[in-house]
């Protein structure tokens, strides 16, 4: 369970990188609102355990 | 008319979502009714019948490329990519989102077309939070764990939908029988976090305080991962007398074991609310970390006790409430109990506990500001006041030409003053939290219609200020001759 805490941690963590570097070279667009939504979905994996499916 | 309802979060919230939904369907009989929901979470639909399709978000496939040792972003983003692409070709009229989450708000942006009409939290077209409707500024605003909210959260759902619920919106799913072995009182062992979970030891200290003073059938309800727990508890309690179902029913089964029941004791989850649809009476356990006022049992008759912590849970009390909630007895004065209207509840706390809640209502409901003679309160809405007026002189300022370089900075600052008047003056956090959320719902927009529409907030603001002032004998034009002379700060 802690390694894939400590998986999820990491992609949360690329995830918000590319994210940023996206916006910042493109602006807002289809392709990083999705991105948006694929670091959100990232994050409830870390901070609520019952979403996991 | 094709309505999607974006369901994203646990069991015991979406059955808060029932009645809503029936209320929605009863204000558009024709409408198709459309679910997206997470497949671990789908079973809370069942019996829905004012459902016509159930949509699964795919969770699992997305993040089994993240999670992939090569953790291949590429795959997931074009999988999620693809489902929206898809989902999106639906053109759905209107999409309601109940989730109130970031993921929410982007999937409702993302599925939405020029004339879809949106409710609850979206995304402005530069990625901001959209807030387009007022009751989902309210929920950003003043609903959640230690603030004042008192709507209960079916009430702020229908809200949403724009229906009043009637009491038949509150019943058990479809073709659904009471079980008719069900035992007369059901514990809920468990809670939908463990913060909110009542131990082993305290349950069985209850039940053997309950079993010296009533003869009733008892079963044990919860999930499989709560087996262990039940084991526990059953181990220190007259087994004979107790019916142990822990991890033994589906959803199904457990909401026709909770209709059969007379009773149904547990703190806050998901059983609780399915008692909510089925009209059972509940004694609900409710410690801090919960808002009883948003997400309480609301079958007539039930109970909430609250504790900071299990060791407030008396167990002869507890015991007492069970015993009396049975027998549909009057309780004590310490316990809150279920009525029909708003709030929810009848609760006797000090009564000023009542004063952010009459705030609120005068802040949304147009009722008379509650007046407060608190010396904190009172400076801060002086304080308030005064940076308030020194940022609509700012604004008013750039409409007149002045080059926003020159005064941003001021009006930066004047929103973290704003802020930190908030958290330093719990009283006005509701008035600030109000202010806040005005702002972020401003949306992009060309720069003359921005500066009006924040004057217009901050001019609304000041009205409200300006009514404190007037009943501690002061001007906004005395504020602003003291910030011009110090001195006049003495007087």
């Amino acid at each position: 369970m802690e390694t894939q805490d400590q998986n999820l941690k990491n992609i949360l963590l690329r995830l918000e990188k590319i994210t940023e570097e996206v916006v910042k070279t493109q602006g807002y667009t289809t392709e990083t609102e999705t991105l948006k939504m694929l670091l959100e979905l990232a994050r409830e994996q870390v901070t609520n355990e019952n979403s996991g499916s | 008319m094709k309505i999607l309802v974006l369901e994203l979060a646990r069991l015991g919230d979406i059955f808060q979502t029932w009645p809503a939904l029936r209320g929605l369907k009863r204000l558009y009989p024709e409408a198709q009714i459309e679910v997206l929901t997470r497949a671990r979470f789908e079973a809370a639909l069942e019996g829905l019948d004012v459902i016509s399709k159930k949509r699964i978000l795919p969770t699992r496939d997305i993040m089994a490329s993240l999670l992939d040792p090569e953790m291949n972003v590429k795959e997931a983003h074009e999988k999620l990519g693809a489902f929206v692409a898809e989902f999106r070709e639906e053109k759905y009229d209107w999409i309601l989102n109940f989730s109130f989450s970031p993921l929410s708000s982007y999937l409702t942006h993302a599925l939405s077309h020029e004339k879809t009409k949106v409710s609850g939290y979206s995304r402005t077209s530069d990625g901001f939070l959209a807030i387009p409707d007022d009751m989902s500024a309210y929920v950003y605003a003043q609903v959640g764990v230690g603030r004042p909210n008192r709507f209960h959260l079916a009430e702020v759902f229908a809200t949403l939908v724009g229906v009043d619920l009637q009491v038949s919106d509150w019943r058990a799913p479809k073709s659904m029988e009471p079980h008719p072995q069900a035992p007369d009182v059901l514990i809920h062992i468990g809670a939908s976090d463990n913060k909110k979970q009542i131990s082993p030891v305290k349950w069985a200290t209850i039940l053997n305080q309950f079993l010296k003073i009533s003869d009733v059938k008892i079963g044990l309800i919860g999930a499989s991962g709560e087996s262990a727990l039940a084991e526990q508890i059953m181990a220190s309690v007259p087994a004979e007398k107790i019916e142990n179902f822990v991890g033994r029913t589906s959803l199904q089964e457990l909401f026709s074991l909770i209709a059969g029941a007379r009773l149904l004791v547990g703190a806050d989850s998901a059983p609780m609310h399915m008692a909510s649809l089925t009209g059972t009476v509940c004694v609900n356990l409710s410690l801090a970390r919960v808002n009883f006022w948003e997400t309480g049992p609301r079958a007539p008759g039930s109970v909430v006790l609250r504790g900071e912590d299990e060791t407030d849970f008396a167990s002869d009390k507890v015991a007492m409430a069970m015993k009396r909630a049975l027998k549909r007895e009057k309780q004590d004065l310490t316990a809150i109990l279920s009525q029909e209207g708003t709030p929810s509840f009848w609760h006797l706390a000090p009564k000023d506990s009542d004063f952010e809640w009459n705030f609120i209502k005068a802040i949304y409901m147009g009722n008379d500001f509650p007046m407060n003679e608190n010396e904190i309160f009172r400076d801060g809405i002086i304080r308030l006041a005064d940076i308030n007026l020194l940022m609509v002189e700012q604004i008013e300022a750039v409409q007149k030409g002045t080059d926003i370089q020159k005064v941003g900075g001021i009006i930066d600052r004047g929103e973290e003053i704003i802020e930190t008047i908030g958290k330093l003056v719990p009283a006005l956090a509701p008035l600030v939290r109000w202010y806040q959320t005005e702002k972020i719902r401003i949306g992009p927009d060309t720069r003359e219609k921005l500066l009006e529409r924040s004057l217009q907030v901050q001019n609304l603001l000041q009205k409200v200020l300006n009514l404190y002032l007037e009943s501690y004998g002061l001007t906004p034009a005395d504020l602003q001759a003291q910030s011009q002379d110090p001195q006049e700060v003495k007087k």
